[in-house]
This record gives structure tokens, sequence and C-alpha cells, in this order.
């Protein structure tokens, strides 16, 4: 097992110190862990280990893809979290939705209302009511609709799926839009999800389904999902390579075309 | 106890959330994309955050369950490769043995002792910090400890 670290029973904890470095202890709490580290050669160590670690992280922190504060105001989450992490692509495990993609997007629709789900769909796009889409600037919206047997409903923030169902894309715009939908893995694989070469042509106007679906396979967990969307026409491939390509020494893929822009939506999987 | 800005908690805790799933992993690939799930789940979810802790506390607890989450994953994984008699090539770890066998009884585990061991074994917490991290009592993380000694002892 692990060395232990620590020399007596007062010696700081991991936790103890990076709520130090932190800046969450106060008071007694904040005095008496000082004073500890003023006299103890192993966690003073310990202590400046962890701080050149923050200072590594501040100086190369991976950015984070996450949506912008418009995004979050329709989730209806605290206006105090609408901060400004900058709006990048990192990689995230897809294992699990390398599901068929149903090149035959039209068997989506067959029977099951579709229409009226988008309708109902772009009606909440409209009142920015939804957590059904995430909605960035320019009134940009990704969402998805989930058909599960004879069901078929919008998926919302954080929806639970469950293996066998199949989603449907959908994206809304001012302007017509070229889009597409990803996933990339833990080692960095980009899985596009759709079999055209092209991204799609969409139409300006709110939950625009895309052209294509795809069946979730049986893996299990929470996942993202991102899309990408340009004013000018790309090659899926192209956009592919820009997710997959390192960014030097950052975790961060190399930048999309200038004329892209990227969302992203956290689902989560587990059976039925 | 509310939740600061995500970009500022980012800033000031990111790093301790991307130290800790390194530690459990073995691997920044994945430590980075535990790091980036967390802060993408607080602002999906900021309820999460009940106040009844620390925010350090919580996130090291939410980073905790997510890198064992995985690691059980990995291990079925494995199982199910080694059933269809297809196993992964074996991979050589860069660190030291000690927390490569730290993670293999951590996949043995049962989920509750696996988090207990965490904190026991890798963090060197009090019962006091693992007590509050588990929002349990300092009793019951005396018998969770116990337990897990004695599993780790029949294992050997």
């Amino acid at each position: 097992m692990i060395t232990p670290r620590r020399q007596s029973p007062d010696c700081l904890s991991d936790l103890k110190l990076d709520r130090l470095l932190s800046g969450e202890l106060s008071g007694e709490l904040e005095s008496s862990a000082r004073a500890h580290l003023a006299g103890c050669a192993a966690c003073a160590a310990r202590s400046l280990e962890l701080s050149a670690d923050r200072r590594s992280f501040a100086e190369s922190a991976p950015a984070l893809d996450l949506p912008g504060p418009q995004g979050v105001a329709s989730a209806g989450l605290p206006a105090v979290l609408a901060g400004t992490v900058p709006a990048r692509i990192m990689p995230a495990r897809q294992r699990w939705i390398g599901g068929v993609v149903l090149a035959a997007a039209a068997m989506f629709a067959l029977g099951i209302g579709l229409t009226e789900i988008l309708r109902e769909q772009a009606e909440r796009d409209g009142s920015s009511a939804s957590g059904a889409t995430r909605t960035k600037g320019g009134g940009v919206t990704f969402g998805f609709v989930v058909r599960r047997g004879d069901r078929t409903f919008i998926g919302e923030v954080a929806q639970t799926l469950h293996p066998g169902d199949v989603l449907r894309f959908t994206f809304g715009a001012s302007s017509p839009e070229y889009v597409g939908v990803w996933g990339v893995d833990a080692e960095g694989r980009v899985s596009p999800y759709q079999q055209s070469p092209e991204l799609a042509r969409l139409p300006a106007g709110q939950s625009q389904p895309l052209p294509e679906a795809i069946e979730l396979d049986e893996s299990l967990g929470e996942e993202r999902l991102v899309a990408v969307h340009c004013s000018a026409p790309h090659a899926v491939s192209e956009i592919t390579a820009a997710l997959a390509a390192p960014a030097g020494a950052s975790p961060v893929p190399a930048a999309l075309p200038a004329d892209c822009a990227s969302e992203s939506r956290v689902i989560v999987k587990a059976l039925p | 106890m509310t939740l600061p800005p995500l970009d500022r908690l980012y800033q000031s805790h990111g790093p301790a959330v991307l130290r800790r799933a390194r530690q459990l992993l073995g691997s920044e690939a994945d430590a980075r994309e535990i790091l980036h799930d967390v802060f993408a789940s607080l602002l999906e979810k900021p309820e999460q955050f009940a106040g009844h802790s620390s925010i350090m506390t919580f996130l090291y607890s939410m980073t905790t369950h997510r890198a064992l989450s995985r690691l059980r994953n990995e291990r079925g994984r494995r199982q199910l490769l080694e059933r269809h008699h297809d196993p992964e090539p074996r991979v050589v770890s860069h660190e030291g043995s000690a927390r490569a066998e730290l993670r293999e009884v951590l996949r043995s585990l049962p989920e509750e002792l696996a988090e207990v061991a965490v904190y026991h074994y890798l963090d060197e917490m009090t019962q006091d910090e693992i007590a509050e991290i588990l929002t349990c009592s300092r009793q019951w993380v005396t018998k969770l400890v116990a337990r897990l000694k004695d599993q780790v002892e029949r294992a050997r």
C-alpha cells in the first residue's frame, strides 16, 4: 500500500491542505493549520507540492466545454454560475454511445408524431424555458428527441437514456447553419454521428432536425455530445480532425475553423 | 453556503479535482475527463451541492465517486474481454507499484469500502474528515475502516 506521509495525528491531510490553499479555511482553523505547517517539515513539503500543482494548473488549465451564460439561464440555473469559463472543446469519453447511425432518419418519424414533438420543442426554445436545449450567443440551440419503443419525447438536461433509445438531434439558429454531432472518447478518438461526408445544412429556425439519428448501444454512464455548427460548408472529416488534433501540451483540441462554434450536452445512460 | 461563480471555483478548486482524479486513475487523459465532467455536472445541477460540507470536501467526494465508477467500469470491460478470449494488452504502469496495487484493490472492493479505502489509505484523512465527507457518524467510520482492513487482510 501507499507509504504514509503523515508523521503524526496532527499532520494535515491533503484535504485540509487543499482547503487551506483554496482559501476555504479561516479563523482558528486557518491559524492552527498554518501553525502546524510552520513546525512540520513533511506537511510543509507537501504544501509546497500542492502549491506548485496549483500554479501549474493556473498556467495550463484545460479549458472546459460548458455552455455560455444564455445556456445557463435557459436551463434555469442560478445566474451566479454564468461565469466566463472558456467555451472550448475538450475530449470526453463516448465509448458507450458509439451506436449505430441511422442514415434513414425518416424511419424515426414514422407514426410517432415527430412533427408535433418538434413543434413543442420549438415552442419551448422560443420561450427559453426548456431544459432540452442549450442556448449560446446568437440564439443557437442544440437538443435531441428520443424515441423509446412507441414513445417519443424531448431530451431534457442530463436526460437518462436507455440502451436501444434512438436519438434525433435538433439544432436551431437565426440563420442557416452547417451542423454535425460528434462524440470524443477518453483516448481522444472522435466519432462523427453522421454518415454523410459533409455537414448538414439546416435552414434558419428553431429545433430543425438533423437528417440522421443514432441508436444507443449497451454501455452505461454519463457522457457528452458535441455539436459543431458553421456558417460555411465543411467536410465532416475536417471537423473530426480539428476535434481530434492535439494542441501542443494542452489537452484542448486544435481550434475549429474560424466560422464554426460548438455546443455540448451531457446525457446519462442507465438500464431501464 | 452557496457555490461561487463556476469560473472562480474552477481556478481555486480545479487543481485538487484534477490531482485527485490523476491519483486514482493513473491516467492524465482520464483525469482531465473527470475534471471536465465534475464541473459540467455542477453547471447542470448546482443543487447537488447542498452546503452540508465545505465545497472542497464535496468536490473530493464527487471526484472519488466518478473515478471509482470509472475503475469499476474498466474492470467490467476487462472481464468481458477475458470471457471472449481477447484480453487487453497489459499496461505497464509508469508510476509506483503501490498506487497500481491500490487501484487493483479499489476495483475489487464493494463501493462503500472502496470509497473509505481512498480516504483512509490514499488521503490519510482523519476519521472525523471521513465522517464529514461520507456524511455519517465517526462511529460508523470506525466500523467501516475495521471492515476495510479485514477485507484487505483476507485478500492478501
